[in-house]
């Protein structure tokens, strides 16, 4: 069992909506390797706004 | 991280064109180069340290080679690494150019992503993106000189592997999520204010938490500086201590040597006595001196008696008695032939006077054997008792020294002194302790107050539609953010605890005293703790090679936690470890490490660890100084 996977069972202990956001902001930061700062938070707020429409079609 | 190949052009010792490939599989995953001293192995690991880090220092001296360096007028020197990451393959290069006026600069550095289908893509940002696959405070745990990584568990170096820890346990991903999660939300907060949806109050609430929230990384940040405050104070109140353990013990060492001196008065004093005995021995030893005449004389007398010339033991006057009264010593009447054989006894006996001087003389010699034997045997104890003192006194003499130099060199410290120093400590201890405790206790009220203003956030209608989906992305910023930083403590208090126990287990297995040490602790700020058998505390204790093995067993520890593909690359790793300890290593490391590179000379290895480590060895090199060209070549082992 790698990193990732141990992480994975504390993210599961999360609200599934605060969940779902933070596991793809990690997947985002970790793919961080050709994305500048200002591009990281752009990919954020699209990852939380996504997040919000879901929760509104709910 | 995954090495590959590694393409060396001109680069250091390594004219023209090397290149070596790395093994990396279930089972092949070592990787030995092996060289003399001198043949270019650090050269080796400088250069994938250079084209990876751009860490000059790594390589000492001039990177471009010197015989090009001597014919072309901008000679170049260069070095390529192919590796994978994640499944992704990579090849970073670096270009180094020599000037005409001899200085030496790089003239580039690129990181080129292999796509499926041949596609190269060149990465903008080539150090950054490194810096991402292994980030370069971690890669000095990964690639490292074997005799130096004791440095790693040395006492003053927690912030090092603090700062490793978390780069290779991507604590510092989480740290950045929660941070970019921040801004978001500020800037959240900033656009609903913009928009002109937020109440009066909302607002208020807003501008509380972000008040609150900067309260509180300041209080984070406090409590940070205050740990390591205490953790320092720790040490030196420990030093202190140690050093006042090492007072009580000169009081020891005073009472011995005080009766080591008497001691050694004693056996001195004997000795004197041994001598007089001994010369009182030797004056009496005039029987054991004639011993050899003695023996001779009664030799002569045994002769003489044997020849009749000395009295046989019948005395002339008995004889004389006997032929007068006609009668034998039995008592009956002596016929003719015994007369006549009487009478020719009586023709050969001495007289009287000379029996008597005789026989006091043969008295007096078996007298004389008599004392030769015990004179003998006074002098060899007398001998015997005076060696032992002499050799009494030499010992004593011995550890007196000892004791004079231990008293000279290990208790100079004033002990009033020390024992100030400690109070000092201890004091500052506990008010670093307090002080932490009502930080700690500040954060916690802050985190108090942001949940109750998220929660009246939360109550707050927003008036339209926009404003609505605004505050929901506001409010799952906050909440996302705060569980970023949740799992970031919880997460990293688990893995810190795993890691302990790995390096724990580990270390066991790859030390000797094996029945000595009983634990291996990482504390809350990443300091590597040993107890042994009397108890924790050992660390300081332990020699050069243990803290090299400790170390080991740290990055094993982490490698095996984080389950990473990362290499393990060491130079001269078993230098000065012990034969038994090397046959733990290779036996333990290519079972833990991912992919393992040893750069080696001819002697680290011995048969018992070769034929250990020969199941894993997937590739294998020898470097080939030649003295006549200065040139170092590599060539492969089949």
């Amino acid at each position: 069992m790698g990193v990732q996977d141990l992480l994975s069972g504390y993210l599961k202990k999360l609200e599934p909506d605060v969940r779902e956001i933070l596991a793809d902001v990690i997947l985002a930061e970790q793919a961080v390797i050709d994305m500048d700062r200002p591009r990281v938070k752009e990919k954020i707020r699209e990852i939380i706004d996504a997040q919000v429409r879901r929760g509104q079609r709910v | 991280m995954i090495l590959q190949r590694l393409k060396l052009r001109d680069f250091r010792q390594y004219r023209g064109d090397n290149e070596l490939t790395f093994a990396f599989g279930t089972d092949k995953n070592v990787t030995v180069i092996t060289g003399l001293n001198g043949a270019g192995k650090t050269g080796i690991f400088g250069a994938l340290n250079w084209v990876l880090y751009g860490d000059a220092a790594a390589v000492k001296g001039e990177l471009v080679n010197k015989a090009v360096a001597g014919e072309e007028r901008l000679a170049k020197a260069s070095v390529e690494l192919h590796f994978q990451h994640e499944g992704t393959r990579y090849v970073a290069r670096r270009i180094q150019v020599r000037t005409p006026s001899g200085t030496e600069r790089e003239e580039e550095f690129t990181l080129d992503r292999l796509e499926t289908g041949g596609r190269v893509v060149r990465i903008p940002d080539p150090s950054r993106s490194v810096n991402v696959i292994l980030p370069a405070d971690a890669r000095r745990y990964f690639f490292f000189d074997g005799e130096r990584i004791d440095e790693l568990s040395r006492v003053g170096h927690e912030a090092d592997v603090r700062e490793a820890v978390r780069s290779v346990l991507k604590l510092k991903v989480l740290e950045r999520a929660a941070l970019h999660l921040d801004e978001v939300s500020r800037e959240s907060a900033k656009a609903l204010r913009e928009t002109g949806h937020l109440t009066q109050e909302q607002e208020t609430l807003i501008a509380e938490r972000e008040a609150v929230n900067t309260e509180m990384t300041t209080a984070q940040e406090r409590l940070k500086d205050l740990r390591d405050a205490a953790s320092q104070l720790e040490h030196e109140l420990s030093a202190t201590r140690s050093k006042l353990d090492q007072m009580a013990e000169l009081r020891t060492v005073q009472a011995e040597e005080k009766l080591v001196h008497q001691s050694l008065s004693m056996f001195e004093a004997e000795y004197e006595q041994a001598a007089v005995v001994l010369r009182r021995a030797v004056s009496g030893a005039g029987p054991l001196v004639a011993q050899g005449a003695v023996k001779r004389a009664k030799e002569i007398l045994e002769e003489k008696r044997a020849r009749g010339e000395i009295p046989a033991g019948m005395r002339q006057q008995l004889i004389e008695d006997l032929l007068r009264e006609g009668l034998c010593i039995c008592g009956r009447h002596l016929d003719d032939a015994a007369r006549s054989a009487l009478e020719n006894r009586h023709k050969s006996v001495v007289p009287s006077d000379v029996a008597d001087a005789v026989l006091a003389a043969a008295t007096e010699v078996r007298g004389l054997e008599v004392r030769a034997a015990i004179v003998g045997r006074e002098l060899s104890e007398a001998v015997t008792r005076r060696e032992t003192l002499r050799e009494q006194i030499a010992d004593t003499q011995r550890r007196e020294e000892e004791l004079h130099l231990k008293l000279l060199s290990d208790f100079s410290e004033d002990v009033a002194g020390l024992e100030r120093t400690r109070q000092l400590f201890d004091n500052r201890l506990i008010d670093t302790r307090v002080e932490t405790r009502r930080v700690e206790l500040e954060i916690e009220e802050s985190k108090r107050k942001l949940l109750d203003i998220l929660s009246k956030l939360e109550s707050h209608e927003a008036r339209t539609g926009e404003a609505q989906k605004l505050k929901r992305a506001y409010e799952l910023a906050v909440k996302t953010g705060d569980a970023a930083r949740g799992v970031l403590e919880a997460f990293s208090t688990d893995m810190r605890g795993r890691i302990e126990q790995s390096t724990d287990q580990i270390f066991r297995e790859l030390t000797l005293k094996q029945k000595t040490f009983v634990g291996v602790t990482v504390t809350p700020d990443y300091r590597l703790e040993v107890e042994d058998r009397f108890g924790p505390g050992s660390l300081v204790s332990l020699s050069a090679g243990e803290r090299q093995v400790l170390s080991l067993s740290f990055i094993a520890g982490i490698t095996r936690v984080t389950g990473e593909e990362a290499p393990l690359v060491i130079d001269t790793p078993f230098g000065r470890l012990s034969e038994e300890v090397v046959d733990n290593i290779v036996e333990a490391l290519p079972k833990i490490a991912k992919q393992l590179v040893l750069l080696v000379t001819d002697r680290e290895i011995d048969d018992d660890a070769r034929k250990l480590l020969e199941p894993h060895i997937g590739r294998e090199y020898v470097l080939r100084f030649n003295d006549n060209t200065s040139q170092t070549s590599v060539e492969v082992v089949q």
